[in-house]
């Protein structure tokens, strides 16, 4: 039941008298917008006016908005911080989903879109549909190797050999 | 004259449409388009915007008509079978039919199945029928009036189809005023439109055409929706006999003749809330529901949850009116109104159609073709529903473990075919994560993706105006009455969304 939810801990920290708590959970989304306008800042820095007429003002938009949200969502002084719960799904037990498997999954489609041009569509599908199964608890060969071998071969003659979809 | 000449030209329209609807390949299209959404609503997992987007692809060889209308009558049958593994095992087939659990699995406890799923695809089907008249009279003057909207227009358009998000689905307004915002952003990647300038494209050459929004999507709605799954499963519980005859299809008719109040409650705010942007019927079927229990009387309110079949009528009308509703702003305006209206967007534009003002002018046949079929569509929903869903309803027993590792090749397929570029497979994996935060933090998803669908027209819109206003902030703000009622607009959603806040 706990191995199975992650969620980023509240950082509390004591400033004088006061307390101020930080949900850092919170914190991710705006960090990542953060730091896509700093990039997009610096890329942008030496082009002209006209091209940044709209893009500007947008980026520094984005930038206050993202200060907004933090302080609304992620900060709070003396501990009155009410936890939004979010994880409103049904708890379960079960060994199979769980946020290390949803990880694998991640890990996995990313090594499947890295190999994919390198051992060409049909390896590369056979492969991570083979493993993903397994992943997600079929212990069968007969059921992984029909599932992954039926399901490549009917995607590639659909996508790569009708549709010529450049796999 | 202006009037008479347009009503002539619908008519002209609407009669070829019809002639079109009556070619053999097009009622195949629509039947197995409805047929495949049916299927596909019924599993868990599968939403109606995830079928979309996995079938464009397909639809690439056919022609503009037969493709549009196939998915047209998907997206359709989609929502309507999500309600079905929501009856029979507790287990909503798509966020649209979450409320539909609530009361409808009540009642097959009770051995009701087979009257709740009647009265659910009657509902659907006549719910779906109405919505589509709605769309078919009023977005016509819709798409006239849009003609009208200059540049200015169209940004604050594009800001106020943002601003509208966080009231609509009850968000917190920071949070998807950021997410949209964050989607503009994403949106203006790519060669500025002016001097052809490249903005934060990571030295992608793909990138200088910017970032396409369908594969923006495809992150978001696909990809995170598998990770979700891989981390929640989904918990299926015993299979249920379903039985019963004639007579519990006969009841169900008379049940639904005899609510016609809840019916149409239901069916309007179904299309009120599909047609805002962003609010599609994951949004509706809690509206609805929560409507239909504060007009009940305290007595029937109180069996609400515990198998009412009030409750059935509400979900299960305003879901399926959604789509009616999404699809005017969507074609009138080519604003989606919904994450399946943004996927329909997507192939709508594949299929080397504008959308936008003006989408009815060239290319009217298509469009009328595909609001008529949704006639057809609705009324094979009440065919299929009434007479196969407890046989659709055994796809609910698929288990997730071959659902996952089959659609997650299929996004990653459906991201590169796109344009075919390599670089979109990264900005599927990436975006995905992105929506894993967006759902655990409660942002709306929807906000992000329409923010990457309106970059181009609020950027354009933005400095044509600006430049043609003379960069007067007054002028451009002021320029029409037009701008200013959206500009209205764009302040009542953002007083709406501070005081529920």
């Amino acid at each position: 039941m706990t191995m199975s939810r992650i969620t980023p801990p509240v950082v509390t920290i004591p400033v004088g008298s006061r307390t101020i708590d930080i949900d850092t959970g919170e914190l991710l989304f705006p960090a990542l917008v953060f730091a896509f306008c700093l990039f997009y800042y610096w890329d942008t820095r030496a082009l002209p006016d006209l091209s940044m007429l709209y893009a500007g003002p947008l980026l520094y938009a984005t930038v206050i908005l993202a200060i907004i949200t933090v302080v609304q969502q992620a900060v709070s002084v003396d501990g009155s911080f009410d936890r939004k719960e979010y994880d409103s799904e049904a708890e379960t037990n079960d060994p199979v989903f769980t946020a290390r498997n949803a990880a694998f999954l991640v890990v996995l489609t990313t090594a499947y879109v890295l190999v994919l041009d390198l051992v060409g569509f049909l390896a590369a599908t056979i492969v991570f549909l083979a493993s993903v199964l397994y992943l997600f608890g079929e212990r069968s060969p007969l059921a992984i190797v029909v599932y992954a071998l039926g399901f490549a071969l009917v995607t590639w003659l659909v996508f790569v050999q009708w549709l010529m979809v450049p796999l | 004259m202006t009037g008479a000449v347009f009503t002539l030209g619908v008519t002209e329209a609407l009669g070829g449409a019809a002639g079109t609807l009556a070619s053999p390949y097009v009622l195949a299209a629509i039947i197995l388009g409805t047929a495949v959404g049916v299927m596909f609503g019924a599993i868990p997992g599968f939403s109606a915007t995830m079928t979309i987007i996995l079938f464009t692809p397909v639809t690439i060889p056919l022609e503009p008509t037969l493709a549009l209308i196939f998915l047209v009558s998907a997206y359709g049958g989609a929502v309507y079978g999500g309600s079905i593994p929501a009856i029979l095992i507790n287990t909503p087939g798509a966020p649209g039919s979450v409320v539909t659990c609530w009361d409808g699995y009540e009642l097959t406890q009770q051995g009701r199945a087979v009257y709740t799923l009647t009265v659910s695809a009657l509902v659907s089907g006549f719910a779906g029928l109405c919505a589509a008249t709605f769309l078919l009279i009023l977005a016509p003057p819709i798409s006239e009036f849009a003609l009208q909207f200059g540049p200015p227009e169209m940004f604050l358009l594009s800001v106020f189809a943002l601003t509208i998000i966080p009231a609509a689905k009850g968000s917190s307004l920071s949070k998807a005023l950021l997410a949209g915002l964050f989607g503009l952003l994403i949106g203006t990647i790519g060669n500025d439109p002016q001097l052809s300038q490249p903005r934060a494209t990571f030295g992608q050459t793909t990138l200088l055409a910017g970032v396409d929004f369908v594969v923006v999507l495809i992150g978001l709605f696909v990809f995170t929706e598998m990770i979700r799954l891989a981390y929640t499963g989904t918990a299926i519980t015993e299979d249920k006999q379903v039985e019963g005859g004639l007579s519990e299809v006969y009841e169900a008719a008379r049940t639904v003749a005899s609510h016609p109040l809840e019916f149409a409650r239901g069916t309007l705010i179904g299309t009120f809330i599909g047609a805002l942007p962003g609010a599609g019927a994951d949004v509706a079927n809690f509206v609805a529901y929560n409507e239909a229990k504060r007009w009940a009387s305290d007595e029937l309110a109180e069996t609400f949850g515990t198998g009412a079949i009030e409750g059935v009528i509400a979900a299960d009308s305003s879901n399926n009116a959604t789509q009616g509703g999404a699809l005017i702003p969507t074609l009138t305006l080519g604003i989606p109104g919904s994450g399946s209206t943004a996927a329909l967007l997507g192939a709508i534009a594949l299929h080397g159609l504008n959308p936008g003002p003006g989408l009815f002018e060239s290319s009217g046949d298509i469009v009328y073709a595909m609001i008529l079929s949704l006639f057809l569509g609705n009324v094979l929903i009440l065919v299929y529903g009434v007479y196969g869903s407890r046989y659709f309803g055994k796809l609910a027993y698929i288990p997730t473990r071959y659902i996952i590792p089959a659609v997650t090749v299929l996004a990653i397929i459906g991201g590169f075919a796109v344009r075919n570029a390599p670089v979109d497979l990264y900005i599927v994996l990436i975006f995905g994560l992105v929506g894993v935060l967006f759902v655990k933090y409660d942002y709306p998803l929807v906000s992000l993706v329409l923010g990457v669908i309106l970059g181009d027209i609020a950027e354009s819109g933005f400095i044509t105006g600006w430049l043609l206003e003379g960069e007067s902030a007054t002028s451009f703000l002021f320029s029409s009455y037009i701008a200013i009622g959206l500009l209205i607009l764009i302040a009542l959603s953002l007083i709406v969304t501070a005081l529920k806040n």
